[in-house]
């Protein structure tokens, strides 16, 4: 397992070191998003420290980490959303922050807390959101009702977005993520508050997504859904990379979650701690 | 194994090669258009209370522009009276969509960039749809008519059209300056301290705008020709008027030279609109990186006021809400303003020290805050009523609101005591006012649970974000109310001057107030008892109310 990957990062505030492959030319896989060095401070508190990744192209990629680790961090300044204090972000072989525009353009994304035009309803809000990308308008119309129908949302395709529910959000923000036929899929916590059903419509869109050879960087509390999902997975803790790599080798034949609790550590409940929730009234 | 960063610096970008050849951008100016017009149509199927609040709005603002518009052009002013006025307008154009627009961008989600940060905008394709689309709606609309006035005064037909342009380019520099001042502001109007500042300073600016506007009235007739004519050539600098100075150059004269001069000014203009389109979008393209909720914040302070009784516990909450939360915190500042408002212009007058007494007329301004005291954070109301009943939670912001308006008594009486000598009337009218606030806390506990408004989640980007009509209506309930309070108060105001002013006695007037309290508190009782029927197994309708969707 390769846990030398985020301790290898810039110190935060320094000047981003880019790329030192220490595997050289003959590497099989070419990242379709690299990080090196990326930093992140809001005040006086690193959210990101200097992290150091690459996401193999065609992978399912799970990172996972405690509330406040730096995923959502990570993940919008990988999308072109916040702009990193330190560091450097190839997404697609495109640097972020050199012109994110073509970025956005070949990505898809659904933030945590995605803000829609939730005045519109669900048919109208993928309507402009692929005429805003400039897609020509039959080929909206026909995905629209495709993925409508496909995440189950064409009963509620006349509502508007703001009175849909959260799980309902959750759907129609990845329809709007998909809908350009993007070649990278970038999730924070696209399970929250999904039913199961919908979660399981939601994870074979997934996997098709990845065996058409595209990839998909996905954040997730819920170790279950990242193991069952992923073929990679990297560990954030407080701002840096403690583990990164396939599966099997980060977990090392323990559940993603020991693996998880190991690398990151975990406070143990004192024995007498809320013992009076066990006695009643 | 693969590395997790094991990739040289040209194999990142030469093993992505292809995606360099990206599709060629399509314009889609008409879809924001669309997209703008769809939004405001979606606002209005929301509810009746839309549509209302869309016509007062019309009624008021286009008719009022209109009407405007045929006065100027029917009117028989001379042209150089005219074109100053021009010039004058333009400079007021200027600030107006300075600031207006940052109140409005709320209920403009097609212009809240944050909302379109997934996409991949750029100047060239996104940044006219963007800018079109800022000019889709009725204050944009009702600039360009009341300007149309001034285009029948163009020198000739040439002048006319000169004029015409002039009002094209005009509404458009200041709809891109507003666009400007929005954007600008947008990143800071993320952060939670600066956004509740500019809340509070909005409310000053708002009372200080219609006080300052009330002068202007009062004092306009008065303003002499030469004056108006010095102010324009004051105001004829501002580079954003630039184009109303063309269609002012247009209408004074109609010989080549002027309206060479008109054109060559209205080309400067056309260059100022392009210089903020690009100042704007750079902006834009700011706020489009800086989309995240800043984390952070101070260390927690030791909790000053503390209670055990629910009651105690509702009304301690309800003074730190007064002063934490952003509308609440503008309401208790707006209170002391309009104090300072009243006093201000009566100063040299306050030598009177039975003039301590009108101080307690100020309970009135907790009076709007009262109205409608369960929706500042309404969306918690849910878990509130799950821990107290809601007469006691209502009974407990009753209380918050009784310190707050005896506070803003006590400092005015103080400060016309020290000015006058009345000191003996400070105790007295603190009494009365004790009384008088409780009419306008019977009449708001009722009301917050009989007509509760939603007030806007001020989480989102801008603090002014509201619905639109909603102002309309909750300004005429508030109205009624209002009268209802006032009438209920009258028996103390009628016992108070006949006490000073018809008997002019210190014993009476003492008794007054020490019963003024009792009846404050029956009044409030009443109200109480009333808001306890109407809730009684309508919470769900209550809360629904208080947080829709």
């Amino acid at each position: 397992m390769d846990v030398a990957a985020g301790a290898g990062g810039a110190a935060p505030g320094a000047e981003p070191v880019l790329p030192r492959s220490p595997a050289g030319p003959d590497v099989p896989l070419v990242p379709a998003v690299a990080l090196r060095g990326l930093a992140k401070r809001y005040g006086e508190a690193w959210a990101v420290a200097g992290v150091d990744l690459d996401v193999p192209a065609g992978s399912f990629y799970g990172l996972v980490g405690r509330n406040g680790a730096g995923k959502t961090t990570t993940l919008r300044m990988l999308c072109g959303l916040l702009r990193p204090d330190a560091g450097a972000i190839w997404v697609l072989g495109l640097p972020v922050w050199a012109d994110p525009a073509p970025v956005k353009a070949r990505i898809g994304v659904l933030p945590e807390d995605g803000r829609l035009l939730d005045r519109l309803r669900g048919r109208e809000l993928l309507h402009y959101t692929g005429v805003l990308r400039g897609m020509v308008r039959p080929v909206v119309e026909a995905r629209t009702e495709e993925l409508l129908a496909t995440l189950d949302l064409l009963d509620a395709a006349d509502n508007l977005v703001i009175d849909y529910s959260h799980g309902m959000r959750k759907k129609i923000g990845l329809a709007a993520a998909l809908l350009h036929g993007p070649e990278l899929l970038v999730l924070d916590e696209p399970f929250e508050a999904v039913d199961p059903v919908s979660a399981r419509t939601i994870r074979l869109v997934l996997d098709r997504f990845v065996a058409a050879g595209r990839t998909i960087l996905f954040s997730s509390h819920v170790m279950a859904t990242v193991e069952a999902l992923c073929d990679r997975v990297a560990i954030l803790h407080e701002g840096r990379v403690v583990a990164a790599g396939p599966l099997a080798e980060v977990t090392s034949g323990r559940s993603l979650e020991d693996a998880f609790v190991d690398a990151v550590g975990m406070r143990h409940l004192d024995e007498r701690a809320l013992d009076w929730l066990g006695r009643l009234p | 194994m693969p590395s997790a960063c094991a990739t040289s610096t040209s194999a990142l970008s030469t093993g992505w090669a292809a995606c360099r050849d990206l599709p060629r951008d399509r314009p889609v100016t008409g879809a924001f258009v669309r997209l703008k017009l769809r939004l405001l149509r979606n606002q209005l199927s929301r509810g009746n209370q839309q549509i209302v609040g869309l016509v007062i709005v019309l009624l008021l603002v286009l008719v009022g522009a209109g009407a405007s518009a045929v006065v100027v052009a029917t009117g028989s002013a001379p042209d150089p009276l005219l074109a100053d006025l021009l010039v004058l307008f333009s400079a007021v154009l200027t600030v107006g969509w300075s600031f207006v627009p940052i109140a409005a961008s709320g209920v403009d989600s097609t212009l809240d960039v944050a909302r379109l940060a997934l996409l991949p905008l750029r100047g060239r394709t996104h940044g006219p749809g963007l800018a079109v689309a800022a000019l889709v709606g009725v204050g944009p609309l009702a600039t360009i008519v009341v300007q149309l006035g001034f285009v029948p005064h163009g020198s000739g037909p040439l002048g006319m059209v000169l004029v015409l342009a002039a009002v094209a380019v005009q509404t458009v520099q200041v709809a891109l300056l507003g666009r400007v001042a929005v954007s600008a502001l947008g990143s800071l109007l993320l952060r939670r301290r600066t956004r509740e500042l500019a809340f509070s300073l909005g409310a000053f600016l708002t009372v200080f705008v219609a006080f300052g506007l009330q002068l202007l009235a009062k004092s306009a007739p008065e303003i002499s020709r030469p004056e108006l004519a010095r102010w324009a050539e004051r105001l004829a600098w501002n580079p954003f008027g630039l184009a109303g100075r063309a269609g002012a150059v247009a209408i004074e004269r109609g010989d080549g030279v002027a309206l060479a001069t008109a054109a060559g000014l209205l080309a400067g203009a056309l260059a100022m609109v392009g210089l903020t389109a690009r100042v704007w979008w750079w902006l834009v393209e700011r706020e489009l990186t800086t989309v995240s909720g800043a984390a952070g914040g101070r260390a927690r302070r030791r909790a000053v006021l503390r209670g055990t009784r629910p009651l105690a516990v509702v009304a301690a909450r309800e003074l730190r809400y007064l002063w934490r939360h952003p509308v609440a915190r503008t309401n208790t500042l707006t209170s002391f303003v309009l104090s300072g408002i009243y006093l201000v212009p009566q100063w040299s007058r306050l030598d009177d020290p039975a003039q301590v007494l009108l101080a307690a007329t100020l309970v009135g301004t907790v009076g709007l805050s009262a109205l409608n005291m369960l929706a500042i954070d309404g969306r918690a109301a849910a878990s509130d009523v799950l821990c107290a009943p809601v007469p006691t939670i209502l009974a407990g912001k009753a209380i918050a609101r009784l310190l707050l308006a005896l506070a803003v008594v006590s400092v005015v009486a103080v400060v016309i005591a020290a000015r006058s000598g009345g000191w003996w009337y400070v105790p007295a009218a603190l009494g009365i006012a004790a009384g008088a606030v409780g009419p306008i806390l019977g009449v708001g506990t009722f009301a917050s649970v009989a007509a509760p408004v939603p007030v806007p989640d001020v989480a989102t980007g801008n603090p002014w974000s509201a619905s639109p009509g909603q102002g309309c209506v909750t300004a005429l309930a508030a109205f009624g109310l209002f009268v209802v309070a006032g009438v209920v108060s009258l028996p103390i105001a009628v016992a108070v001057v006949v006490a000073q002013g018809v008997l002019d006695s210190a014993l009476a007037l003492a008794v007054v107030a020490l019963l003024a309290p009792g009846y404050g508190w029956l009044a409030w009782r009443l109200g109480s008892a009333a808001a306890r029927r109407r809730v009684d197994g309508r919470i769900p309708e209550l809360l629904a109310a208080l947080a829709p969707k």
